[in-house]
């Protein structure tokens, strides 16, 4: 499947056959800057990506600890998730997320 | 298992050797003998070389199935030997022996778990959290044994069979996993002749004896004003924090290891949650809540300096960002209506 990434620099990377079973993992393995420090277990708020309007809809709402968590980050929006909460299913090919400040590892 | 692609190392200017040991280095030289026969010569060295699983020291521990996790490789073996395991011991009820017994819960096994003090997750709960954790295994079928001592492994054809203990109790075991704690990498730092404790000792700028070495993370052993008899955290948290003090003060900016230290831990459905250390608390209050959820605050004297709750992720966000600054007191705590996020909202107005 494919991912649509827009980096902390605006950029737009466009990844090809993910096939990770997370957005976080998508977006790690592609070597792109996500800290997620905790490894996927939705306990860090590191992997923090805005999702776009288009696709927000598509998504399982966020659980109660997601939610929780988004509460830690910085800059939540409407559109925030933590990337590796989202599973990476079929109906999401073409899934297209910003990087949220504060994911990035400096 | 790579968590950076090549190419994060090379725009970052970083020389990535894999496969490359460094064996040995000579006290008084800035100079790194590597396995591959070659020298690197150093202005700064940063010891970042983790821990060791510690071994059991017990006769029959070079038997067959006896396991420890540490490394990923580690886990691929264990997870290879579990299908075929009817009886399972684990040594051990710190986080890796319970997160291993947990993750057990869907095998149509005997979990068994040994631990020699007189409560699960001693060196790192509260007893209310122990009790809570014990009684959260015990009723997923987890057979629990706390202040009993491994003897040793008996095994038949170089494959462990048995477990017997202390009080002469012989527990059946095809499959022994062992987590009973870790133990610094110290050889290099006692190379160069650096002051060693169980870790290697640092200031709050990460940096050891000798001005131009430092170690961060799961190896190094932390001094600071709040800590003098020194702390050797083992968590990703401190590990990436502590690093980064490192390599801002090796990169000459003048920066000190402050984070509170947070923490988590998963088994079964639990999710717990630790923010702050509670060293030095002088009370400790209980909020009670069901069989899923509870939670304890620590405080010195007035100040709550740590948290530890399970499925509240509410109260440990709060926490995380109230302790930064020091505001939660006792007062808050018997209010009735206590609520932890009403609070920060209320104090970050
Ligand atoms: C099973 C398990 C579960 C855990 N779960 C959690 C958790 O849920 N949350 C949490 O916060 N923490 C957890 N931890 C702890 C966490 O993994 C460690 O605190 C963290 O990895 C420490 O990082 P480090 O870089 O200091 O050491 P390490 O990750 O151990 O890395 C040290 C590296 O140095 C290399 N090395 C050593 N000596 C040499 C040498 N002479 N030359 C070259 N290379 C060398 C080693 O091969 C290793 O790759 C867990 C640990 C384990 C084992
Ligand atoms: S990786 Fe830690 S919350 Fe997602």
């Amino acid at each position: 499947m494919k991912l649509l990434i827009y980096d902390h620099d605006g950029q737009l990377v466009e990844l090809e056959d993910v096939s990770a079973k997370t957005l976080m993992l998508g977006i790690r393995d592609a070597g792109l800057n996500l800290t997620a420090q905790c490894g996927g277990c939705a306990s860090c708020g590191t992997c923090h990506v805005y999702v776009d309007n288009a696709w927000q809809a598509k998504l399982k709402p966020p659980s109660e600890l997601e939610d929780a968590m988004l509460d830690v980050v910085e800059e939540r929006r409407e559109s925030s998730r933590l990337s590796c909460q989202i599973e990476l299913t079929k109906d999401l090919d073409g899934l297209t997320v910003t990087l949220a400040p504060g994911s990035a590892f400096e | 298992m790579p968590l950076k692609t090549a190419a994060f190392y090379s725009t970052h200017k970083i020389d990535l050797e894999l496969g490359t040991k460094v064996v040995s280095l000579e006290s008084g030289t800035n100079n790194a003998l590597l396995s591959n026969g070659t020298h690197i010569a150093f202005d700064s060295l940063a010891l970042a070389v983790g821990a060791r699983a510690r071994t059991l020291t017990c006769p029959g521990t070079n038997l067959g199935n006896v396991y420890y996790l540490r490394s990923i490789a580690d886990a691929h073996l264990l997870r290879a030997a579990i299908p075929n395991a009817e009886n399972i011991v684990v040594i051990g009820a710190g986080f890796i022996g319970l997160e291993v017994a947990s993750s057990l819960v869907q095998q149509p096994t005997q979990v068994t778990v040994i631990e020699a003090e007189n409560r699960v997750l001693a060196r790192v709960v509260a007893p209310e959290l122990s009790r809570f954790f014990a009684s959260a295994h015990v009723d997923r079928g987890v057979r629990l044994l706390t202040s009993r001592k491994v003897q040793s492994l008996v095994g038949e054809n170089g494959v462990v069979r048995q477990v017997q203990l202390e009080d002469g109790t012989l527990l059946d075991a095809d499959l022994v996993i062992v987590g009973i704690g870790s133990v610094a990498n110290l050889e290099l730092a006692q190379q160069l002749g650096l002051l060693v404790m169980n870790g290697i000792v640092v200031d709050s700028q990460s940096r050891t004896n000798r001005p131009n070495v430092f170690a961060a993370g799961d190896c190094a052993l932390f001094r600071g004003p709040f800590n003098a008899s020194g702390l050797r955290l083992e968590s990703v948290q401190n590990a990436m924090d502590q690093s980064r003090v490192a390599a801002s003060v090796i990169a000459g900016a003048d920066k000190t290891y402050d984070s509170l230290p947070w923490f988590w831990s998963d088994q079964y459905d639990l999710k717990l949650q630790i923010v702050g250390l509670p060293c030095g608390a002088t009370e400790r209050v209980l909020r009670p809540g069901t069989a899923s959820e509870i939670s304890v605050f620590h405080f010195q004297n007035d100040t709550c300096i740590c948290v530890e709750s399970v499925n509240r992720p509410r109260e440990h966000i709060a926490a995380r960002r109230l302790l930064a600054c020091g505001k939660v007191t006792k007062q808050d705590l018997e209010d009735v209506d206590f609520d932890i996020s009403a609070l920060m909202k209320r104090q970050s107005k």
